[in-house]
Protein backbone atom coordinates (compact mmCIF):
# COMPACT_ATOMS: atom_id res chain seq x y z
CA UNK A 1 0.00 0.00 0.00
CA UNK A 2 1.40 3.74 -0.74
CA UNK A 3 2.69 5.44 2.12
CA UNK A 4 0.33 8.53 2.61
CA UNK A 5 1.40 11.92 1.57
CA UNK A 6 1.81 13.45 4.90
CA UNK A 7 4.40 10.70 6.00
CA UNK A 8 6.32 11.11 3.14
CA UNK A 9 6.45 14.74 3.23
CA UNK A 10 7.46 14.74 7.13
CA UNK A 11 10.32 12.61 6.08
CA UNK A 12 11.38 14.71 3.06
CA UNK A 13 11.38 17.90 5.54
CA UNK A 14 13.37 15.60 8.36
CA UNK A 15 15.80 15.12 5.48
CA UNK A 16 15.73 18.36 4.83
CA UNK A 17 16.20 19.09 8.48
CA UNK A 18 19.02 17.01 9.52
CA UNK A 19 20.89 18.02 6.50
CA UNK A 20 20.39 22.00 6.46
CA UNK A 21 23.83 23.73 7.33
CA UNK A 22 22.08 25.92 9.90
CA UNK A 23 24.87 28.84 10.91
CA UNK A 24 25.59 29.86 14.41
CA UNK A 25 22.95 32.74 15.78
CA UNK A 26 25.79 34.72 16.36
CA UNK A 27 26.44 34.91 12.48
CA UNK A 28 22.93 35.55 11.48
CA UNK A 29 22.51 38.39 14.29
CA UNK A 30 25.68 39.66 12.92
CA UNK A 31 24.26 39.91 9.45
CA UNK A 32 20.79 41.36 10.96
CA UNK A 33 22.87 44.41 12.78
CA UNK A 34 24.72 44.91 10.00
CA UNK A 35 21.69 45.56 7.75
CA UNK A 36 19.98 47.66 10.31
CA UNK A 37 23.02 49.86 10.39
CA UNK A 38 23.04 50.76 6.86
CA UNK A 39 19.49 50.68 6.50
CA UNK A 40 19.23 53.70 9.43
CA UNK A 41 22.51 55.21 7.82
CA UNK A 42 20.85 55.01 4.45
CA UNK A 43 17.85 56.71 5.74
CA UNK A 44 20.03 59.42 7.75
CA UNK A 45 21.99 60.24 4.67
CA UNK A 46 19.29 60.07 2.40
CA UNK A 47 16.19 61.30 4.05
CA UNK A 48 15.13 64.22 3.38
CA UNK A 49 14.41 66.96 6.05
CA UNK A 50 10.85 68.25 5.25
CA UNK A 51 10.60 72.14 5.39
CA UNK A 52 7.57 73.63 5.02
CA UNK A 53 6.36 73.80 1.33
CA UNK A 54 3.97 76.37 0.04
CA UNK A 55 4.25 77.76 3.30
CA UNK A 56 1.55 80.56 2.11
CA UNK A 57 -0.41 82.36 3.65
CA UNK A 58 -0.82 82.96 6.99
CA UNK A 59 0.45 79.77 8.99
CA UNK A 60 0.20 79.33 12.39
CA UNK A 61 3.19 78.40 14.81
CA UNK A 62 4.26 76.38 17.02
CA UNK A 63 5.70 77.40 20.24
CA UNK A 64 9.48 75.69 20.92
CA UNK A 65 8.44 73.61 23.74
CA UNK A 66 4.78 73.74 23.97
CA UNK A 67 1.93 72.36 21.82
CA UNK A 68 0.05 73.57 18.89
CA UNK A 69 -1.08 76.23 18.71
CA UNK A 70 -2.88 77.35 16.04
CA UNK A 71 0.02 75.43 13.57
CA UNK A 72 -1.24 74.20 10.51
CA UNK A 73 0.05 71.41 9.02
CA UNK A 74 1.36 71.83 5.17
CA UNK A 75 1.12 69.11 2.81
CA UNK A 76 3.10 70.68 0.26
CA UNK A 77 1.92 68.33 -2.46
CA UNK A 78 -1.07 65.98 -2.67
CA UNK A 79 0.12 62.27 -1.90
CA UNK A 80 -0.59 59.87 -4.24
CA UNK A 81 -2.84 57.39 -3.55
CA UNK A 82 -1.67 55.65 -0.95
CA UNK A 83 -3.20 52.14 0.36
CA UNK A 84 -2.48 52.24 4.43
CA UNK A 85 -3.06 48.54 5.46
CA UNK A 86 -2.30 47.66 8.87
CA UNK A 87 -1.49 44.05 7.67
CA UNK A 88 -0.71 42.18 10.66
CA UNK A 89 0.40 39.09 8.53
CA UNK A 90 3.88 38.70 7.50
CA UNK A 91 5.24 40.79 5.40
CA UNK A 92 9.05 40.60 4.17
CA UNK A 93 11.06 43.39 4.47
CA UNK A 94 12.35 45.00 1.47
CA UNK A 95 15.69 45.53 1.93
CA UNK A 96 16.29 47.85 -1.00
CA UNK A 97 18.17 51.18 0.39
CA UNK A 98 18.39 54.57 -1.03
CA UNK A 99 21.65 55.63 -2.30
CA UNK A 100 23.17 58.46 -0.84
CA UNK A 101 23.15 61.59 -3.50
CA UNK A 102 26.63 62.25 -4.64
CA UNK A 103 28.21 65.42 -3.21
CA UNK A 104 27.48 68.35 -4.95
CA UNK A 105 30.04 70.43 -6.34
CA UNK A 106 29.63 74.82 -7.08
CA UNK A 107 30.15 73.25 -10.51
CA UNK A 108 27.82 71.30 -10.82
CA UNK A 109 24.13 71.44 -12.57
CA UNK A 110 22.23 71.27 -9.67
CA UNK A 111 18.87 68.93 -9.83
CA UNK A 112 16.94 72.05 -7.50
CA UNK A 113 18.37 75.47 -6.85
CA UNK A 114 17.36 77.04 -3.69
CA UNK A 115 17.58 80.53 -5.65
CA UNK A 116 15.19 78.93 -8.32
CA UNK A 117 12.58 77.68 -9.10
CA UNK A 118 13.42 73.94 -8.52
CA UNK A 119 12.60 71.36 -11.35
CA UNK A 120 9.80 69.28 -10.27
CA UNK A 121 10.06 65.37 -9.33
CA UNK A 122 7.90 63.52 -11.51
CA UNK A 123 5.76 62.48 -8.69
CA UNK A 124 5.68 66.04 -6.98
CA UNK A 125 2.50 68.22 -7.53
CA UNK A 126 2.42 71.41 -9.15
CA UNK A 127 2.91 74.36 -6.59
CA UNK A 128 1.64 78.01 -6.46
CA UNK A 129 4.64 80.15 -6.44
CA UNK A 130 5.83 79.47 -2.80
CA UNK A 131 5.27 82.18 -0.53
CA UNK A 132 7.92 82.73 2.30
CA UNK A 133 6.25 83.75 5.88
CA UNK A 134 8.79 86.03 6.90
CA UNK A 135 9.50 89.03 5.02
CA UNK A 136 13.51 89.56 4.00
CA UNK A 137 15.80 91.49 5.97
CA UNK A 138 17.68 93.62 4.45
CA UNK A 139 21.10 92.56 2.89
CA UNK A 140 23.08 94.50 5.77
CA UNK A 141 26.35 92.62 6.11
CA UNK A 142 26.21 90.70 9.78
CA UNK A 143 28.59 91.66 12.47
CA UNK A 144 29.71 88.27 13.16
CA UNK A 145 30.46 85.75 10.61
CA UNK A 146 32.20 82.98 12.50
CA UNK A 147 31.09 80.21 14.48
CA UNK A 148 33.24 80.64 17.92
CA UNK A 149 36.21 77.96 17.84
CA UNK A 150 34.56 76.06 20.39
CA UNK A 151 31.11 76.48 19.59
CA UNK A 152 29.03 72.91 20.06
CA UNK A 153 25.79 71.63 20.17
CA UNK A 154 24.33 71.61 23.67
CA UNK A 155 23.48 67.91 23.49
CA UNK A 156 26.98 67.51 22.71
CA UNK A 157 27.78 67.99 26.57
CA UNK A 158 24.13 67.09 27.97
CA UNK A 159 22.40 64.26 26.37
CA UNK A 160 25.20 62.55 24.14
CA UNK A 161 28.02 61.37 26.55
CA UNK A 162 25.60 59.33 28.15
CA UNK A 163 24.78 57.61 25.24
CA UNK A 164 28.39 57.02 23.78
CA UNK A 165 28.88 54.66 26.75
CA UNK A 166 27.23 52.30 24.58
CA UNK A 167 29.54 50.95 22.45
CA UNK A 168 26.80 50.89 19.24
CA UNK A 169 26.78 55.14 19.33
CA UNK A 170 29.45 57.00 18.30
CA UNK A 171 29.54 61.31 17.49
CA UNK A 172 31.41 63.03 14.82
CA UNK A 173 31.58 66.33 13.72
CA UNK A 174 33.00 68.52 10.96
CA UNK A 175 33.18 71.84 10.19
CA UNK A 176 34.33 71.21 6.61
CA UNK A 177 32.45 74.42 4.61
CA UNK A 178 31.06 71.62 1.97
CA UNK A 179 29.34 69.69 4.15
CA UNK A 180 25.63 69.51 2.52
CA UNK A 181 22.73 69.90 4.33
CA UNK A 182 20.92 66.88 5.67
CA UNK A 183 18.14 68.02 3.82
CA UNK A 184 17.73 66.38 0.62
CA UNK A 185 14.20 66.44 -0.88
CA UNK A 186 14.95 66.02 -4.43
CA UNK A 187 17.87 63.47 -3.98
CA UNK A 188 20.05 65.70 -5.42
CA UNK A 189 19.43 68.87 -4.37
CA UNK A 190 21.69 71.83 -4.37
CA UNK A 191 21.54 74.85 -2.50
CA UNK A 192 23.48 77.49 -4.21
CA UNK A 193 23.05 80.25 -1.71
CA UNK A 194 25.09 77.70 0.55
CA UNK A 195 28.36 79.27 -1.82
CA UNK A 196 27.68 82.36 0.75
CA UNK A 197 28.60 79.97 3.97
CA UNK A 198 31.27 81.86 6.59
CA UNK A 199 31.29 79.19 8.48
CA UNK A 200 29.60 75.45 9.11
CA UNK A 201 29.55 72.75 11.95
CA UNK A 202 27.95 69.51 12.00
CA UNK A 203 28.07 67.30 14.72
CA UNK A 204 26.10 63.79 14.58
CA UNK A 205 25.38 60.52 16.76
CA UNK A 206 24.84 57.78 15.34
CA UNK A 207 23.38 54.56 17.03
CA UNK A 208 22.44 50.80 15.19
CA UNK A 209 18.80 52.42 15.25
CA UNK A 210 19.04 56.03 16.16
CA UNK A 211 20.24 58.76 14.07
CA UNK A 212 20.76 62.50 14.99
CA UNK A 213 22.14 65.32 13.07
CA UNK A 214 22.89 68.71 13.76
CA UNK A 215 24.27 71.49 11.73
CA UNK A 216 24.95 75.29 11.87
CA UNK A 217 25.60 77.10 9.14
CA UNK A 218 26.61 81.06 8.56
CA UNK A 219 25.96 83.33 5.80
CA UNK A 220 27.30 86.82 5.12
CA UNK A 221 23.55 88.49 6.02
CA UNK A 222 20.67 87.91 7.69
CA UNK A 223 19.07 88.07 4.17
CA UNK A 224 21.48 85.52 2.87
CA UNK A 225 20.53 83.21 5.51
CA UNK A 226 17.03 83.87 4.91
CA UNK A 227 17.05 82.88 1.21
CA UNK A 228 18.43 79.12 2.26
CA UNK A 229 15.47 79.34 4.24
CA UNK A 230 13.37 80.29 1.67
CA UNK A 231 15.16 77.15 -0.53
CA UNK A 232 14.19 74.79 1.68
CA UNK A 233 10.67 76.23 1.39
CA UNK A 234 11.24 75.89 -2.13
CA UNK A 235 12.84 72.44 -2.60
CA UNK A 236 10.49 71.10 -0.65
CA UNK A 237 7.31 72.52 -1.53
CA UNK A 238 8.39 70.83 -5.22
CA UNK A 239 9.67 67.41 -3.55
CA UNK A 240 7.16 66.29 -1.23
CA UNK A 241 7.48 63.06 -2.21
CA UNK A 242 10.39 61.65 -3.09
CA UNK A 243 11.12 58.34 -4.61
CA UNK A 244 14.09 57.82 -3.58
CA UNK A 245 14.33 53.97 -5.59
CA UNK A 246 12.22 51.69 -7.39
CA UNK A 247 10.18 50.67 -4.51
CA UNK A 248 10.80 53.28 -1.86
CA UNK A 249 9.44 56.73 -1.50
CA UNK A 250 9.45 59.51 0.90
CA UNK A 251 6.40 61.69 2.04
CA UNK A 252 7.08 64.93 4.38
CA UNK A 253 4.17 66.66 6.21
CA UNK A 254 5.54 70.15 7.74
CA UNK A 255 4.40 73.12 9.63
CA UNK A 256 5.42 76.31 11.00
CA UNK A 257 7.06 77.10 13.84
CA UNK A 258 7.73 79.92 16.24
CA UNK A 259 11.32 80.01 16.88
CA UNK A 260 13.64 82.51 16.44
CA UNK A 261 13.35 84.81 13.19
CA UNK A 262 12.34 81.80 10.98
CA UNK A 263 11.48 78.60 11.56
CA UNK A 264 10.41 74.88 10.52
CA UNK A 265 9.33 71.70 11.42
CA UNK A 266 8.93 68.63 9.15
CA UNK A 267 8.25 65.05 9.28
CA UNK A 268 9.52 62.93 7.04
CA UNK A 269 7.88 59.02 6.37
CA UNK A 270 9.36 56.47 4.60
CA UNK A 271 7.07 53.99 2.43
CA UNK A 272 7.43 51.05 0.46
CA UNK A 273 5.43 49.10 -2.16
CA UNK A 274 4.67 45.62 -0.98
CA UNK A 275 2.91 44.75 -4.13
CA UNK A 276 4.46 41.72 -5.63
CA UNK A 277 5.49 40.87 -9.28
CA UNK A 278 3.16 42.00 -11.65
CA UNK A 279 0.63 43.53 -9.36
CA UNK A 280 -0.73 47.63 -8.84
CA UNK A 281 1.49 49.40 -6.41
CA UNK A 282 0.56 48.83 -2.79
CA UNK A 283 2.39 51.65 -0.78
CA UNK A 284 2.59 51.40 3.29
CA UNK A 285 4.12 52.87 5.99
CA UNK A 286 7.69 51.34 6.09
CA UNK A 287 9.78 51.49 9.24
CA UNK A 288 12.00 54.43 9.54
CA UNK A 289 11.15 58.11 9.31
CA UNK A 290 12.55 61.27 10.72
CA UNK A 291 11.87 64.56 12.11
CA UNK A 292 13.58 67.56 11.66
CA UNK A 293 13.55 71.45 12.66
CA UNK A 294 15.11 74.18 10.96
CA UNK A 295 15.77 77.48 12.63
CA UNK A 296 17.42 81.14 11.10
CA UNK A 297 18.36 83.26 13.85
CA UNK A 298 20.10 86.10 12.72
CA UNK A 299 22.49 85.17 9.94
CA UNK A 300 22.72 81.59 10.86
CA UNK A 301 20.41 78.57 10.43
CA UNK A 302 20.40 75.89 12.36
CA UNK A 303 18.97 72.16 11.35
CA UNK A 304 18.14 69.64 14.15
CA UNK A 305 17.11 66.01 12.61
CA UNK A 306 16.72 62.80 14.07
CA UNK A 307 15.62 59.76 12.53
CA UNK A 308 14.89 56.44 14.01
CA UNK A 309 12.51 53.01 13.54
CA UNK A 310 9.30 54.75 13.81
CA UNK A 311 6.49 56.01 11.65
CA UNK A 312 5.97 59.56 12.13
CA UNK A 313 2.40 61.16 12.05
CA UNK A 314 2.66 64.78 12.74
CA UNK A 315 5.71 67.38 12.70
CA UNK A 316 4.05 68.65 15.98
CA UNK A 317 2.34 66.31 18.20
CA UNK A 318 4.29 63.36 18.30
CA UNK A 319 7.27 62.99 21.05
CA UNK A 320 10.16 62.56 18.52
CA UNK A 321 8.33 66.12 16.62
CA UNK A 322 8.62 67.65 20.17
CA UNK A 323 11.78 66.01 20.97
CA UNK A 324 13.54 67.39 17.75
CA UNK A 325 11.70 70.72 18.50
CA UNK A 326 12.91 70.96 22.04
CA UNK A 327 16.77 70.33 21.00
CA UNK A 328 16.80 73.19 18.05
CA UNK A 329 15.29 75.74 20.50
CA UNK A 330 17.97 75.09 23.00
CA UNK A 331 20.70 75.55 19.71
CA UNK A 332 18.89 78.90 19.45
CA UNK A 333 19.84 80.10 22.68
CA UNK A 334 23.42 79.55 21.19
CA UNK A 335 22.90 81.40 18.65
CA UNK A 336 22.25 84.46 19.90
CA UNK A 337 25.74 86.09 19.18
CA UNK A 338 24.25 85.96 15.16
CA UNK A 339 22.03 89.01 16.36
CA UNK A 340 18.75 87.13 15.86
CA UNK A 341 16.17 86.52 17.88
CA UNK A 342 17.46 83.62 19.76
CA UNK A 343 14.98 82.89 22.84
CA UNK B 1 12.64 40.18 21.27
CA UNK B 2 16.20 39.70 23.41
CA UNK B 3 19.46 38.29 22.25
CA UNK B 4 18.70 35.36 23.99
CA UNK B 5 15.18 34.84 22.91
CA UNK B 6 16.02 35.33 19.47
CA UNK B 7 18.89 32.45 19.31
CA UNK B 8 16.36 30.35 21.59
CA UNK B 9 13.50 30.74 18.90
CA UNK B 10 16.21 30.32 15.78
CA UNK B 11 17.87 26.88 17.42
CA UNK B 12 14.76 25.69 17.95
CA UNK B 13 13.16 26.83 14.68
CA UNK B 14 16.20 26.97 11.99
CA UNK B 15 16.40 23.15 10.94
CA UNK B 16 12.47 22.73 11.09
CA UNK B 17 11.92 25.45 8.64
CA UNK B 18 14.54 24.57 6.50
CA UNK B 19 12.80 21.14 6.23
CA UNK B 20 9.65 23.22 5.77
CA UNK B 21 11.08 25.21 2.69
CA UNK B 22 12.82 22.23 1.10
CA UNK B 23 9.46 20.68 1.11
CA UNK B 24 7.91 23.65 -0.21
CA UNK B 25 11.12 24.74 -3.17
CA UNK B 26 12.33 20.79 -3.18
CA UNK B 27 15.74 22.99 -3.60
CA UNK B 28 17.85 21.88 0.09
CA UNK B 29 20.31 24.91 -0.53
CA UNK B 30 17.85 27.27 -1.75
CA UNK B 31 15.69 26.34 1.47
CA UNK B 32 18.92 26.58 3.86
CA UNK B 33 19.40 30.24 1.92
CA UNK B 34 16.21 31.65 1.95
CA UNK B 35 15.52 30.59 5.45
CA UNK B 36 19.02 32.00 7.11
CA UNK B 37 17.93 35.54 5.08
CA UNK B 38 14.77 35.40 6.73
CA UNK B 39 15.97 34.80 10.04
CA UNK B 40 18.38 38.16 9.22
CA UNK B 41 15.46 40.23 7.90
CA UNK B 42 13.46 39.02 11.23
CA UNK B 43 16.64 40.32 13.65
CA UNK B 44 17.48 43.22 11.25
CA UNK B 45 13.56 44.20 12.40
CA UNK B 46 13.25 42.37 15.70
CA UNK B 47 10.37 44.56 17.00
CA UNK B 48 8.48 43.72 13.80
CA UNK B 49 8.78 40.44 14.46
CA UNK B 50 7.96 40.51 18.21
CA UNK B 51 4.84 42.06 17.20
CA UNK B 52 3.67 39.78 14.99
CA UNK B 53 3.03 37.60 17.54
CA UNK B 54 3.51 34.20 15.07
CA UNK B 55 7.55 34.32 14.93
CA UNK B 56 7.76 31.52 13.26
CA UNK B 57 4.90 31.64 10.48
CA UNK B 58 6.61 34.89 9.99
CA UNK B 59 9.77 33.53 9.28
CA UNK B 60 8.26 31.06 7.28
CA UNK B 61 6.61 33.53 5.36
CA UNK B 62 9.15 35.69 4.34
CA UNK B 63 11.18 32.92 3.37
CA UNK B 64 8.44 31.52 1.11
CA UNK B 65 8.02 34.79 -0.50
CA UNK B 66 12.31 35.22 -1.11
CA UNK B 67 11.66 31.49 -2.54
CA UNK B 68 9.43 32.31 -4.77
CA UNK B 69 10.94 35.70 -6.17
CA UNK B 70 12.09 35.24 -9.80
CA UNK B 71 13.63 38.28 -9.42
CA UNK B 72 15.97 37.37 -6.83
CA UNK B 73 16.66 33.99 -7.47
CA UNK B 74 19.92 34.16 -9.58
CA UNK B 75 21.01 36.77 -7.31
CA UNK B 76 19.97 34.13 -4.04
CA UNK B 77 22.15 31.53 -5.98
CA UNK B 78 25.56 33.36 -6.33
CA UNK B 79 24.76 34.37 -2.50
CA UNK B 80 24.14 30.75 -1.21
CA UNK B 81 27.46 29.77 -3.11
CA UNK B 82 29.35 32.43 -1.94
CA UNK B 83 28.29 31.69 1.82
CA UNK B 84 28.58 28.00 1.63
CA UNK B 85 30.88 27.47 -1.22
CA UNK B 86 30.33 24.12 -3.13
CA UNK B 87 27.80 21.61 -1.32
CA UNK B 88 29.78 18.72 -0.61
CA UNK B 89 28.70 17.06 2.42
CA UNK B 90 24.34 16.89 1.90
CA UNK B 91 23.47 13.18 1.79
CA UNK B 92 21.82 12.24 -1.23
CA UNK B 93 18.51 11.98 -1.14
CA UNK B 94 16.78 8.40 -1.87
CA UNK B 95 15.26 7.87 -4.65
CA UNK B 96 11.73 8.05 -2.68
CA UNK B 97 12.52 11.49 -2.04
CA UNK B 98 14.18 12.17 -5.75
CA UNK B 99 10.47 11.16 -6.94
CA UNK B 100 8.63 13.08 -4.13
CA UNK B 101 10.25 16.29 -4.70
CA UNK B 102 9.83 15.96 -8.90
CA UNK B 103 6.26 15.23 -8.11
CA UNK B 104 5.96 18.62 -5.92
CA UNK B 105 7.88 20.56 -8.62
CA UNK B 106 5.38 19.35 -10.66
CA UNK B 107 2.32 21.52 -8.91
CA UNK B 108 2.44 25.49 -8.39
CA UNK B 109 4.03 26.70 -6.44
CA UNK B 110 0.53 28.18 -4.23
CA UNK B 111 -0.85 24.36 -4.29
CA UNK B 112 2.46 23.11 -3.17
CA UNK B 113 2.70 26.02 -0.68
CA UNK B 114 -0.87 24.70 1.03
CA UNK B 115 0.39 20.95 0.94
CA UNK B 116 3.37 22.10 3.23
CA UNK B 117 1.57 24.15 5.15
CA UNK B 118 -1.47 21.35 5.79
CA UNK B 119 -0.23 18.44 5.50
CA UNK B 120 3.23 18.79 6.77
CA UNK B 121 2.88 21.81 9.27
CA UNK B 122 -0.15 20.58 10.24
CA UNK B 123 -2.26 24.14 10.02
CA UNK B 124 -5.96 23.72 9.96
CA UNK B 125 -6.71 24.75 6.66
CA UNK B 126 -8.11 27.69 8.27
CA UNK B 127 -4.45 28.97 9.80
CA UNK B 128 -3.65 28.03 5.90
CA UNK B 129 -5.68 30.74 4.96
CA UNK B 130 -5.05 32.87 7.24
CA UNK B 131 -1.03 32.54 6.63
CA UNK B 132 -1.41 32.84 2.77
CA UNK B 133 -3.97 35.70 2.85
CA UNK B 134 -6.38 33.87 0.42
CA UNK B 135 -10.14 32.41 1.42
CA UNK B 136 -10.43 29.27 2.81
CA UNK B 137 -12.44 27.74 -0.52
CA UNK B 138 -9.79 28.45 -2.34
CA UNK B 139 -6.95 26.99 0.32
CA UNK B 140 -9.50 23.98 0.11
CA UNK B 141 -8.94 24.31 -3.84
CA UNK B 142 -5.37 23.94 -3.77
CA UNK B 143 -4.98 21.41 -1.61
CA UNK B 144 -7.22 19.26 -3.26
CA UNK B 145 -5.98 19.47 -6.93
CA UNK B 146 -2.20 19.66 -5.40
CA UNK B 147 -2.81 15.81 -3.42
CA UNK B 148 -5.01 15.00 -6.50
CA UNK B 149 -1.81 15.73 -8.92
CA UNK B 150 0.60 14.31 -6.16
CA UNK B 151 -1.11 10.91 -5.73
CA UNK B 152 -1.27 10.40 -9.42
CA UNK B 153 2.72 10.80 -9.88
CA UNK B 154 3.57 8.39 -6.46
CA UNK B 155 0.67 6.33 -6.62
CA UNK B 156 -1.12 7.13 -3.58
CA UNK B 157 -5.34 6.49 -3.62
CA UNK B 158 -6.52 10.38 -3.55
CA UNK B 159 -10.09 11.15 -4.70
CA UNK B 160 -10.34 13.60 -7.48
CA UNK B 161 -11.13 17.14 -6.40
CA UNK B 162 -14.34 18.31 -5.54
CA UNK B 163 -15.80 20.54 -8.97
CA UNK B 164 -16.31 23.45 -7.22
CA UNK B 165 -13.31 23.18 -5.24
CA UNK B 166 -11.39 22.98 -8.52
CA UNK B 167 -13.33 26.20 -9.42
CA UNK B 168 -12.16 28.63 -6.92
CA UNK B 169 -8.35 28.13 -7.08
CA UNK B 170 -7.23 31.35 -8.13
CA UNK B 171 -4.30 33.64 -7.30
CA UNK B 172 -4.69 35.61 -3.99
CA UNK B 173 -1.60 36.10 -2.30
Amino acid sequence: MPEPIDSRLARLAEHGRRSARIPAASEIRERGARRRRQRFAAISATAALTVVAGAAAALGGVDALGGQRDARLVAPGTPPAVTQTPDPSPTPSPTRSPARPSAQSPTQSPTTSATSRPIRSSNATPQATPTVTKPAPPPTPADVTRLPDDFAFPEESTQWPERTRFEEFSVTSTRDMDTEWDLDPCSPTAYPTDALRTDFYEATLSGPEHTEVRQVAVYPSAADAHEVMAGFRRVLAACATSNHVEGSQARYQTAELRLGDDALATSQTLYQDFSGENEPPRWAPALGGSYGAVIRVGNAVHLAANYAEWTPQSPVDDRGAKEVRRAAAGTADALCLFNGSCS
Amino acid sequence: MTQEEFDQFYAACAGRLVGHLYAMTGDLAEAEDVVQEAFVKAWSRRESLAKTGRPEAWIRTVAWRLAVSRWRRGRRAIAAYQRHGVPADIPAPSPDFTALVAALRDLTDDQRRAIVLHHLVDLSIAQVAEETGCPTGTVKARLSRGRAALARALAVDEDEPAEDDAEREGSCA
